[in-house]
């Protein structure tokens, strides 16, 4: 088992360059340039994710709106993202949480400009950031 | 090995509902995984203060016989969101919720005369200018309250 972690953390480390383990959730982020580049509709993005196969890794997911924040940082703007990740994308991304007022039509979006969250249409095209991990809530 | 087991513990206690009615204190809401007692009585409800009047209406709080209350950060606020439910969409431990916004501590980086604001109608987070009124609903840091009651 402790073989198998170290083995894993070697594989993160060697092929990581397009993700980002989070140390203090756990949590791994997508971090290459689709980040930047794609934008997707809510199910779309639901299917990118689990269909995304990178770092040698295919269980991604869209993460929900509580694991999306425990990578803002209210002291930055502009984006309000952490340090360490190279994908600095300021504009609305799609979280997994459904809106629990009207859950087939909207779902939660976070603005990485300065990190406000609000109930967005589900047909609506934002950026996708994928995490693989265990689900924080 | 270890390192997984004591994620797995976090992840657990976060999932479950860590947050319950404090025994024998009446008014007050004890969160054992942040630490932190939650003001739950009238005054949650029918407080509207601008952000100013907010920070001093909790330190002047006086409530289940503790004083110097603070305004929650926006994480601590955030972490009593229940995003299953709308209308209040808070952790259905609260008895005492207005369904509107709140303040938090946190101050908007890009513009000083504004702070972070969660509306408990849906979840919603906006930053709202200090000069409006908003709910309060104020915390207390258990470990403070633990060291005055060993002195």
């Amino acid at each position: 088992m402790k073989l198998l972690f170290a083995l894993t953390v070697t594989a993160s480390l060697l092929l990581g360059a397009s993700s980002k383990l989070d140390d203090r959730t756990g949590l791994v982020w997508q971090d290459n340039p689709k980040v930047e580049n794609i934008e997707k509709s809510y199910h779309e993005a639901k299917q990118y994710c689990e269909q995304l196969k990178t770092d040698g890794f295919d269980d991604w997911r869209l993460p929900t709106l509580s694991e999306l924040y425990s990578i803002v940082d209210m002291k930055r703007e502009r984006p309000a993202l952490r340090y360490g990740f190279e994908m600095r994308v300021d504009e609305w991304f799609w979280t997994a949480t459904p809106f629990a007022g009207d859950p087939k039509k909207e779902a939660w979006r976070l603005s990485m400009s300065y990190g406000e969250a609000e109930p967005s249409r589900q047909g609506r095209t934002l950026h996708v950031r994928c995490v693989r991990g265990k689900r924080m809530r | 090995m270890k390192k997984y087991k004591i994620l797995l513990l976090f992840v657990l206690a976060a999932g479950i509902g860590s947050v319950a009615n404090a025994k024998g204190l009446s008014g007050v809401v004890l969160d054992k995984r942040s630490g932190i007692y939650w003001q739950d009585n009238m005054g949650s409800k029918k407080s509207s203060e601008d952000w100013d009047d907010a920070v001093v209406y909790c330190d002047k709080l006086e409530l289940a016989g503790m004083e110097h209350w603070r305004l929650p950060t926006f994480k601590e606020l955030f972490s009593i969101v229940d995003l299953k439910r709308i209308n209040p969409a808070i952790n259905p431990v609260f008895d005492f919720v207005e369904e509107g916004t709140y303040w938090t501590s946190t101050t908007f980086v890009p513009n000083v005369s504004r702070a972070w604001t969660i509306d408990f109608r849906t979840g919603k987070t906006f930053y709202s200018y200090k000069s409006t009124d908003h709910a309060v609903r104020c915390v207390k840091d258990v470990s403070q309250t633990s060291a005055k009651g060993n002195k």
